[in-house]
C-alpha cells in the first residue's frame, strides 16, 4: 500500500539555498560591522588629535549660553538645555497639529464647495503653499514680523496694536505687535492648576462613560440621545465645578507621597528582579503568540529559518535585557529615582514627589487672567504678563500650520471624494438634509480613509519644526547645535537628536495606528 | 499629421453648460442659497482687500526690485567666472536641445479650439485688469502698464470669441503653433520691455536707469529660444525615420546631467598622457580579461565551479581593496593612506574598483548568460559599465581649470538643481537595494534595511545635513577631505534613499503573487526573478510616487542654506540683502526665491499629473 517516498538528496552545500542565504547574511553583517568599526576608529583617532574624547559630561555641566525662550532661559546644565529644546519643539508641534487640522479641514471642505469663489480661493491656497519650500515660507513669515511697525502699529503708541486697516479691534493695551513678536491677554496658570488638571482627568473619564451610556440608548433606538451634547455638558460642568472645588484633589497628595517613598526606599534589587522578569515575560509572550500563529490544526507548522531566527532573537534580546538589569544597578536606580542619570535627579520617585507638592490643597482659581505688558528697560515684552508669541515661534508656527494644512486639505478632499456616490444618494433618498448627510454618512466613512495620510502629515509637521533653526527658534536641533559648537561633542548630540526624533515618530505612529485599527472595517 | 491619434484633453467628458449669461452664472455658482450668498460676500471682501494689499505691495515705488534684476546671474549660478560663462550657456543649450527633441519624439503636441484660446486670453486679461483696478494710487508706472495690457488682452480675447461665435465651425489650432508664437513673443519682450535698474557709482550716488529685460543676456536667450524651436523641428523630421530615438533620448538625458556637471561646468583638467598610459591600459586589460571570463562563466554548460570561482573573486577583490594598505604597507594606518584630496584617493582606487565590478559581473553571469547572443550582450554591458566607471574616476580625479572663489563650482539655482538631481539619481540604486532588503526573506538583511529606513525617516533632514557636514569630516578626516557640497549630496542621498525604498516597497507589494509563482515555475533564479520580473513592474507602478519624491527633494534642497551652502535661498536671503546697494531688499529677494521655486515645482507637479494620466491610459 504505502510506497516509499523518495526523499530528495540534499544538494551540495554551495547550492543549498539556506546555507547560501546564511553565508551571505553573515558576510553582510561582518561587512556592516567592519564599516562602522572603521568609522569609529577613525573618529576616535581624529577626536584624539583635537584633544577630545566622546563624553556625555556636558549633560551635567553648566552651559554658558542663554536660550531665547522656553520654561527657563538660563539652563543649569546641558541636559536642561536640551530639555528646553524638547519642550519648545513639543509646544510648536502640539499647537501646530491642532491648528493645522482645523485649517486643513476647512480648506478640504472649501475645495469641495459649490461656491465658485470659495472653491477657487482654496485651490489657489493649496497650489501656492504646496509648491513653495517650507523653509522659504518660514523665513518669509519671520521677515513679515520683523517689518511690522511699518504696517500696523500706530506710530504714536507704545507698540500696542489698536487698529488693523482702520478697524478698532480691542481696548488699548490688549494686543501688542512689534518686530519682537506679539503679546496677547492670556490665562496664566497658578499653583492650583495641577489639582484642576487632576480634576479634569476625572471629568474626562466620567464624560467617556456618559458618552457610552447615551450611545447605548441611541442604539437601543429609544430616542435621539444627543451623545455629544450630553458628554460636552458633563465636561463643561466638571470644568466649572473644578474651578472652585479643585482643592478636593489634594487628598491625592499623600498618595503620591507614599508612592514616591516606595520608589525611594524599596531595595533596588527588587526593581531589578521585576524588570528582568518583565523582559523575560515579554519574550515568553511574544514567542508563544508567534508559535500559536504558526500552529496548524495538526500541530506545529514547519518553522522556516526566518521563524527560527525571530524566536531565537526574541529570546536572546530578552535574556540580554534581563542580565543587564540584574548586573547593572545604575540604570535601574536612575529610573526609579534612587540614582542620577547625566547628573540629573530624575526618576519615578522625583516625579511623584513633584506631584505630591502640587496636590497640596492649594485654593484659588487655577488660572489668572493677565494682560500683556512692556518691560521698558529692555524694550521687550514682560515674559510673565499675558502670553508672548515671539517672532521665531510665530514664524515657525504659522509656516508649518499653513504648509501642513494644505496637505491635510488635499487628504480630506480625497477622502470625501472616495466615499461612494451611492452613499450620498441613499442618504438623500431617506430624506436627510445636507448637513445631516455630511455628519452621519459621508464624514464617518471618509474619516477612515483620511486618517492614514493625515497621520503621516502630523509626523511631517513634527519633523518640520526642526526648520525653526532658520529663524533661531530654540528647539532641540538649535540648542544641540549650540552645544556642539561649544563643546565639540558632535556624536552625543547626534545620538540625542536621533533618540528624541525616533521617540516622537514611534509615539505618533503608534497613536495613529491605534486609531486606525479601531476605525478599520471589520471584514470577514 | 500623426498627431490625430494622440489623446487630447478637449474636455469632451464635461461639456460646458449651455450659455446662460452672467446673472445666471452668479446665481448658479455664487448665490445659490442664503448661506452661500453670505459666504460669497464675506470671502469676497477678504479676497478684495487681500489682493489690494498684495498688488499695492508689489507696485510700491519703495520696493527694491532692482536688487533682483541686478543680481539675476548671482541667483542662477553664483559667481561663475565671466571668461568661462559660455559654459553655462552651453549647459542650458544641451538641456534645451534635448527638451526640443523630446517634445517632438514624445508627441506632446495637441490641439485646442480657438474658443478655448480666446477664453484663456479673456480671463488672463481681465484678471490683470481687475488687479490693476484694485490697486490703490495713480494709474502710472506698473499699474498703468498692467491696466493697459490687461485691457488689450481681454479685448482681443473677447473680440476673437465673438468672431468665433459668428462662424459655424469651431476651428482648432495646434498647441505647437501657439507655443511657437509664445516663443517669438518672449524673444520680442526680451528686447523691448525695459526695467528700472539701479546703478551705484564709486562716489556713492545712485542712479536708476531703464534697461531691457535680461539686458546682458538677451542675445544668448534669443539664440536658445531659436535652438529650442529648431530642435523641435528636427525632432519632428527624424522621429519617424529613427525608431530607436526614444531610447536614445532617454540615454542622452541620463548622460546629460553628469556630462554638464563634470565636463561642461567643471572644466576638468584632463592630462591626456595619463589617460593613455593609465586609463586606457586598465580599461583594455581588465575589460578583456573579465570579458573572456564572463564568456566562459556565462556558458550554460559550465559546471558548478563557476559560482565558487566568481564568489572567491569577489571576496578577494574586496579584501584587496580594503586591506591592501595593511598587507603591503603595515606602517600605514588607513586604507587609503593619508591623503589630502578626494582626487588622490580616486587615483589610487582606479585599478581596484574595476576588479570589484568585474567580480560582481562574474557572479551575475550565470543569471544573464546562456546562448551566445545573450552572453555577448552581457559582455557589452560590462564594457560600458567599466568605461563609465573609469571615466568617472578620471573626471573626479582631474582638477578643475576654473579659478573660483569658493570650493563649489556652481551655486544659486544651478546648485539647487545639482543637489536635487544628484540626490535622486544616487539614491536610486541604494533605495532599490534597501527596498529589496526589506522585502527579502533573509532576516538579518531585512532587519538592517528596516532599521536604516525607519531611523532615517524618523529624523528630519536638517539633522542629517548637520551629521553630513560635521560627522563626515570627523569620520574621514586625514583620510579624505570631502567638499561641503559633496557632503550635502551624501547626506541628501542617504536620506532620500530611505524614502525611495518605501516607495519602491509599495510597488513590490503591488505585484500579484502569480508573477512570482510563474517565475519560479519557469525555473528562474532569485537574481533573474528580481531583475527581469519584479523590479520592472514595481518601478513602473511607482513612477508617480517617484516623481512626487523628486518634487519634494527639490523643495528640500533649500535646507542646505542653513548649513551655509550658496544655494538659491541662501543667496536670496543672505548674500544679496548684504550688498551695500541692496540693503533692505530681503523681503523682495525672498519673494522672488519663492516664486522661482514655485514655478519649477508647479511645472513638475503638472507634468507628473500628465505622466500619470498617460501611464494610466497605457495600462487600461
Amino acid at each position: 500500500m504505502t510506497t516509499a517516498i523518495q526523499r530528495p538528496t540534499r544538494p551540495p552545500f554551495y547550492r543549498d539555498v539556506t546555507v547560501l542565504k546564511w553565508v551571505f547574511q553573515i558576510a553582510f553583517l561582518i561587512g556592516i560591522v567592519t564599516v562602522f568599526w572603521l568609522l569609529g576608529t577613525f573618529s576616535i583617532a581624529n577626536l584624539a588629535k583635537q584633544n577630545l574624547a566622546v563624553s556625555w559630561d556636558f549633560m551635567a555641566r553648566p552651559v554658558g549660553f542663554q536660550v531665547a525662550e522656553g520654561f527657563t532661559t538660563f539652563p543649569e546644565s546641558g541636559f536642561e538645555a536640551l530639555l528646553v529644546g524638547v519642550t519648545n519643539m513639543l509646544r510648536v508641534t502640539i499647537s501646530g497639529i491642532l491648528a493645522a487640522t482645523i485649517l486643513g479641514i476647512i480648506i478640504g471642505v472649501s475645495r469641495l464647495s459649490h461656491n465658485w469663489l470659495v472653491n477657487k480661493l482654496a485651490t489657489v491656497y493649496i497650489e501656492t503653499i504646496r509648491n513653495i519650500p517650507l523653509l522659504v515660507q518660514i523665513v518669509f513669515w519671520g521677515i513679515v514680523v520683523s517689518i511690522i511697525p511699518d504696517i500696523v502699529v500706530d506710530e504714536t503708541s507704545d507698540g500696542s496694536l489698536k487698529s488693523l486697516f482702520g478697524l478698532r479691534l480691542l481696548p488699548e493695551g490688549w494686543i501688542f505687535a512689534s518686530p519682537k513678536g506679539f503679546a496677547l491677554p492670556w490665562f496664566v496658570p497658578t499653583d492650583g492648576r495641577w489639582q484642576w488638571v487632576g480634576f479634569m482627568i476625572v471629568g474626562a473619564v466620567a464624560t467617556r462613560y456618559v458618552y457610552r451610556w447615551r450611545i447605548r440608548l441611541q442604539e437601543a433606538g429609544t430616542a435621539e440621545a444627543r451623545a455629544f451634547l450630553w458628554s460636552g455638558g458633563v465636561l463643561l460642568a466638571f470644568a466649572i465645578v473644578g474651578t472652585f472645588a479643585h482643592p478636593v484633589m489634594g487628598i491625592f497628595g499623600p498618595v503620591f507621597g507614599f508612592v514616591a517613598a516606595f520608589f525611594q526606599n524599596t531595595p533596588i534589587i527588587i526593581f531589578q528582579i521585576v524588570l528582568a522578569g518583565l523582559a523575560v515575560g515579554g519574550a515568553y509572550y511574544i514567542i508563544k503568540k508567534r508559535l500559536d500563529e504558526l500552529r496548524t490544526p495538526a500541530g506545529l507548522g514547519k518553522l522556516t529559518d526566518d521563524d527560527w531566527f525571530r524566536l531565537v532573537m526574541a529570546a536572546v534580546v530578552a535574556l540580554g535585557l534581563a542580565l543587564f538589569f540584574l548586573l547593572q544597578s545604575g540604570p535601574v536606580e536612575a529610573i526609579v529615582g534612587q540614582g542620577t542619570i547625566f547628573g540629573q535627579d530624575i526618576g519615578f520617585s522625583q516625579l511623584f514627589t513633584g506631584l505630591e507638592n502640587r496636590f497640596s490643597f492649594v485654593g484659588g482659581a487655577p488660572f489668572d487672567f493677565s494682560l500683556p505688558a512692556i518691560d521698558g528697560r529692555f524694550n521687550n515684552y514682560l515674559p510673565d504678563a499675558g502670553h508672548v508669541i515671539t517672532r521665531a515661534y510665530f514664524a515657525l508656527w504659522i509656516g508649518v500650520v499653513l504648509y501642513t494644512a494644505a496637505f491635510i486639505g488635499e487628504a480630506v478632499r480625497a477622502g470625501v471624494l472616495a466615499v461612494p456616490r451611492g452613499q450620498t444618494e441613499a442618504g438623500f433618498a431617506v430624506g436627510l438634509r445636507r448637513s445631516q448627510l455630511l455628519r452621519m454618512i459621508v464624514l464617518p466613512q471618509a474619516f477612515r480613509i483620511i486618517l492614514p495620510p493625515v497621520g503621516n502629515q502630523y509626523l511631517n509637521l513634527a519633523k518640520n519644526t526642526s526648520l525653526g533653526i532658520a529663524v533661531a527658534y530654540p528647539d532641540i536641533v538649535q540648542v544641540g547645535q549650540t552645544i556642539f559648537n561649544q563643546t565639540g561633542q558632535t556624536i552625543p548630540i547626534v545620538i540625542s537628536w536621533m533618540a528624541w526624533y525616533s521617540f516622537v515618530s514611534l509615539t505618533l505612529s503608534a497613536i495613529v495606528n491605534r486609531w486606525n485599527k479601531k476605525l478599520k472595517l471589520v471584514e470577514r | 499629421m500623426a498627431d490625430s491619434e494622440v489623446f487630447v484633453d478637449t474636455g469632451e467628458l464635461a461639456p460646458e453648460p449651455p450659455p446662460s449669461g452672467a446673472v445666471q452664472w452668479i446665481r448658479d455658482n455664487l448665490a445659490y442659497s442664503v448661506s452661500s450668498t453670505i459666504t460669497t460676500i464675506v470671502v469676497g471682501f477678504i479676497v478684495f482687500f487681500g489682493l489690494r494689499a498684495l498688488i499695492a505691495w508689489f507696485l510700491n515705488p519703495f520696493r527694491k526690485w532692482s536688487s533682483v534684476t541686478a543680481n539675476s546671474r548671482l541667483l542662477m549660478v553664483q559667481a561663475y567666472p565671466d571668461a568661462q560663462f559660455s559654459r553655462v550657456w552651453i549647459s542650458v543649450g544641451i538641456v534645451v536641445v534635448l527638451a526640443g527633441l523630446s517634445a517632438a519624439v514624445w508627441r506632446v503636441a495637441g490641439k485646442v479650439s480657438v474658443g478655448q484660446v480666446a477664453s484663456g486670453l479673456l480671463s488672463v486679461g481681465s484678471a490683470a485688469l481687475v488687479l490693476a483696478l484694485l490697486a490703490p494710487g495713480e494709474f502710472t508706472g506698473g499699474r498703468g502698464i498692467l491696466a493697459v495690457s490687461g485691457l488689450a488682452i481681454a479685448g482681443a480675447g473677447y473680440l476673437w470669441k465673438r468672431a468665433k461665435k459668428a462662424s459655424i465651425n469651431d476651428p482648432v489650432i495646434s498647441t505647437v503653433a501657439l507655443a511657437g508664437f509664445g516663443l517669438v513673443l518672449i524673444a520680442v519682450f526680451l528686447w523691448t520691455i525695459k526695467l528700472p535698474v539701479q546703478e551705484v557709482f564709486a562716489d556713492g550716488t545712485k542712479e536708476v536707469t531703464s534697461q531691457a529685460l535680461a539686458n546682458s543676456t538677451k542675445v544668448p536667450w534669443t539664440i536658445l529660444l531659436g535652438v529650442l524651436a529648431a530642435s523641435y523641428v528636427i525632432g519632428v523630421a527624424i522621429r519617424d525615420a529613427v525608431p530607436a530615438l526614444r531610447r536614445i533620448l532617454v540615454g542622452l538625458w541620463a548622460l546629460s546631467f553628469p556630462a554638464i556637471l563634470m565636463v561642461v561646468m567643471r572644466a576638468p583638467d584632463i592630462k591626456w598622457d595619463t589617460v593613455l598610459s593609465l586609463d586606457l591600459p586598465i580599461f583594455l586589460v581588465v575589460g578583456a580579461a573579465v570579458g573572456a571570463a564572463l564568456y566562459v562563466i556565462g556558458a550554460p554548460d559550465t559546471g558548478e565551479w563557476k559560482f565558487i570561482v566568481s564568489a572567491l573573486g569577489l571576496v578577494l577583490a574586496i579584501l584587496w581593496v580594503l586591506f591592501s594598505w595593511y598587507l603591503f604597507d603595515p606602517t600605514s594606518t588607513s586604507p587609503f593612506h593619508i591623503t589630502s584630496s578626494a582626487a588622490d584617493v580616486l587615483q589610487r582606487l582606479e585599478f581596484k574598483f574595476p576588479l570589484i565590478l568585474g567580480a560582481l559581473f562574474a557572479l551575475a553571469a550565470p543569471s544573464f548568460g546562456g546562448a551566445k547572443a545573450a552572453r555577448l550582450q552581457f559582455i557589452g554591458v560590462w564594457w560600458a559599465a567599466l568605461g563609465l566607471l573609469i571615466m568617472s574616476f578620471r573626471l573626479g580625479a582631474a582638477s578643475s581649470l576654473l579659478q573660483l572663489s569658493g570650493t563649489a563650482f556652481v551655486g544659486g539655482l544651478a546648485l539647487t538643481f545639482t543637489l536635487a538631481i544628484a540626490g535622486i539619481v544616487l539614491s536610486f540604486p541604494l533605495g532599490v537595494l534597501l527596498a529589496l532588503g526589506r522585502a527579502s526573506t533573509m532576516p538579518i538583511v531585512r532587519m538592517i534595511s528596516t532599521t536604516y529606513i525607519e531611523l532615517v525617516r524618523s529624523v528630519p533632514l536638517i539633522t542629517w545635513l548637520y551629521i553630513g557636514s560635521n560627522l563626515l569630516n570627523l569620520f574621514l578626516a586625514g583620510v579624505v577631505d570631502i567638499d561641503s557640497v559633496v557632503r550635502a549630496i551624501i547626506a541628501i542621498t542617504l536620506f532620500s534613499a530611505a524614502y525611495l525604498a518605501e516607495n519602491v516597497r509599495g510597488g513590490l507589494q503591488s505585484i500579484p503573487k502569480g508573477q512570482y509563482e510563474a517565475a519560479d515555475a519557469v525555473g528562474m533564479s532569485v537574481v533573474q526573478k528580481t531583475v527581469l520580473i519584479t523590479l520592472p513592474q514595481a518601478l513602473k507602478a511607482v513612477i508617480p510616487a517617484l516623481v512626487g519624491q523628486v518634487i519634494s527633494l527639490f523643495k528640500d534642497t533649500s535646507l542646505v542654506s542653513i548649513i551655509g551652502l550658496f544655494d538659491l535661498l541662501y543667496i536670496a536671503r543672505t548674500v544679496v540683502p548684504g550688498q551695500s546697494a541692496n540693503l533692505g531688499s530681503i523681503m523682495e529677494m525672498t519673494v522672488i526665491a519663492a516664486a522661482i521655486y514655485w514655478v519649477f515645482t508647479f511645472t513638475f507637479s503638472r507634468s507628473s499629473m500628465r505622466l500619470e494620466r498617460r501611464l494610466g491610459l497605457g495600462t487600461r
